[in-house]
């Protein structure tokens, strides 16, 4: 009887200690989105999935991000930010590691990644509680999206 | 009698008496550690605080005496002094504004041995960059050493900054548009979706003495400009984070708007959110430090503010341009 009671309260503490560890460490970041990201039929090596919400069918709220690594994409993971879910504005954002391109010009130095694809943007309606979003860009978006020059549209007041 | 007993008898804790006030130190122990670091990181933040104050009241000082606010990041500028001056002017690649706040935050000394009649990363001006200037890290983050320059030439292994300014709303595409409070705003950006990207919009921005833009050709910014009220402008803020990568993206101190700077940055990704990708989005890495949470902005006013980094993009934008006029103020 006295060797139970002692076992039983040696498992007790054991269990209060674990409890006591365990309970630090743990919170959520919004609602979680993952999925694939795909270029010309083959998966996007590296690049960056941003999350914002659409303004403009009233929805609001921090932006949510993540990393892709080698095709796929997940807000749970370090260095990423779950969503608001709602309407969303998904730009994608698509590198190529290797090889890296002759640059020429100031600043080539600092080019050692291959873009693929820049400020693809697409809508999405992403309902809570956990979504898989498989994204297909298409060969269109390759390269930079279009740009006015600078001059155009200046106002300065 | 009694007393004979209890000498006898061999007086020790049970494994269970030891297991159970094992169990409650190490609960208190676990209570308070968090406590201790919670409160070297809130000293740490309070510093960090005080040199943005410092490099803020810099920039008013040096608006002060010379009637307009230093040059954000210079791309090509006319150098001082210039013997090729007026008929055919030599330029070269410039510096920033922490350079020429240099005087108006006690270090006269380092101003003086820049050399205005070279590039940044001319070997006469290696010296200034590889100065350890005390006041330009965040104690939070990486210190001065943990990331130098890469790059070759005089900027080799020169330090940098965890104080960045400001270049307004931008994105990889021009013009930035982005909608506030019902109404939709639009900026030009230059080389939008190019490493050395710039938004027209901000108080940091790009300055050149070379001809043919609108923006910032002899740009020249002074308070009557910052129409959308000081108290509403981002002017400075902090980018002060560890790399999880191999990419060390953070450049020399006195970098100006070379195909990219270390000096400024746009804000066009959410707080905390971006790094370098490696290829064209230098500009567009987004602020962010190791304070839980956010990062610390200096406001045009002089005060200086923690920024969550759950802010809506929109307002974020909204609050580093300065002359939008849009209705936005900062979030308490």
């Amino acid at each position: 009887m006295q060797i139970t009671l002692r076992r039983k309260s040696i498992r007790f503490g054991i269990l209060f200690t674990l409890i006591a560890v365990l309970q630090c460490g743990c919170g959520s970041k919004g609602d979680r989105v993952t999925g694939t990201v795909s270029f010309k039929g083959s998966p996007v090596p590296r690049g960056k999935v941003y999350f914002a919400p659409d303004v403009s069918k009233g929805h609001q709220g921090a932006a949510g991000y993540a990393d892709i690594i080698d095709g796929v994409y997940d807000t749970a993971l370090e260095g990423s930010r779950g969503i608001v879910a709602g309407p969303m504005v998904v730009t994608v954002e698509g590198m190529d590691p290797n090889p890296a391109p002759a640059a020429s010009g100031e600043g080539a130095e600092d080019v050692v990644s291959t873009l693929l694809f820049a400020g693809y943007k697409m809508e999405a309606d992403i309902p809570p509680g956990g979504f898989k979003l498989d994204i297909e860009v298409p060969d269109s978006a390759a390269g930079v999206p279009k740009s006015e020059p600078e001059s155009a549209g200046m106002v300065i007041p | 009698m009694y007393s004979l007993l209890r000498s006898q008898k061999k007086s020790a804790f049970t494994l269970v008496e030891l297991l159970v006030v094992i169990a409650i130190i190490g609960v208190l122990v676990g209570l308070l550690l968090p406590a201790v670091q919670a409160a070297r990181e809130a000293a740490r933040r309070m510093s960090c605080q005080n040199q943005l104050k410092q490099l803020s009241l810099a920039i008013h000082n040096f608006h002060d005496t010379n009637r307009q606010f230093p040059r954000g990041v210079e791309n090509q500028v006319i150098p001082r002094p210039d013997p090729s001056q007026p008929s055919q002017p030599n330029f070269v690649a410039g510096t920033n504004w922490i350079v020429y706040c240099l005087p108006f935050f006690e270090q006269q000394q380092v101003f003086e041995l820049y050399d205005f009649t070279v590039a940044f990363n001319h070997a006469n001006n290696a010296i200034i960059g590889n100065t350890l200037v005390q006041s330009l890290y965040c104690p939070s983050g990486p210190g001065p050493d943990r990331y130098t320059d890469p790059n070759g030439g005089g900027v080799n292994g020169n330090r940098t900054t965890h104080y960045i300014g400001v270049m307004g709303p931008a994105d990889v595409v021009s013009p930035a548009t982005y909608i506030y409070g019902g109404q939709t705003f639009s900026t030009p950006v230059g080389d939008p979706a190019a490493n050395s990207a710039w938004s027209v919009a901000g108080m940091l921005t790009q300055y050149r003495d070379t001809p043919g833009s609108a923006g910032s050709t002899r740009r020249r910014v002074r308070f009557s400009e910052v129409i959308d009220g000081t108290a509403n402008t981002l002017m400075i803020g902090e980018r002060s984070v560890f790399l999880p990568g191999n990419l060390n993206d953070y450049r020399s101190w006195i970098r100006g708007n070379n195909g990219g700077t270390s000096a400024s940055k746009n804000v066009t990704y959410p707080i905390n959110s971006t790094n370098y990708n490696g290829s064209n989005n230098f500009n567009h890495i987004s602020f962010g430090s190791q304070h839980p949470g956010g990062c610390q902005f200096g406001i045009a006013d002089g005060s200086v503010r923690f920024i969550s980094e759950t802010i809506e993009m929109e307002l974020l934008k909204s609050l580093a341009s300065m002359w939008l006029q849009e209705v936005a103020q900062l979030p308490n």
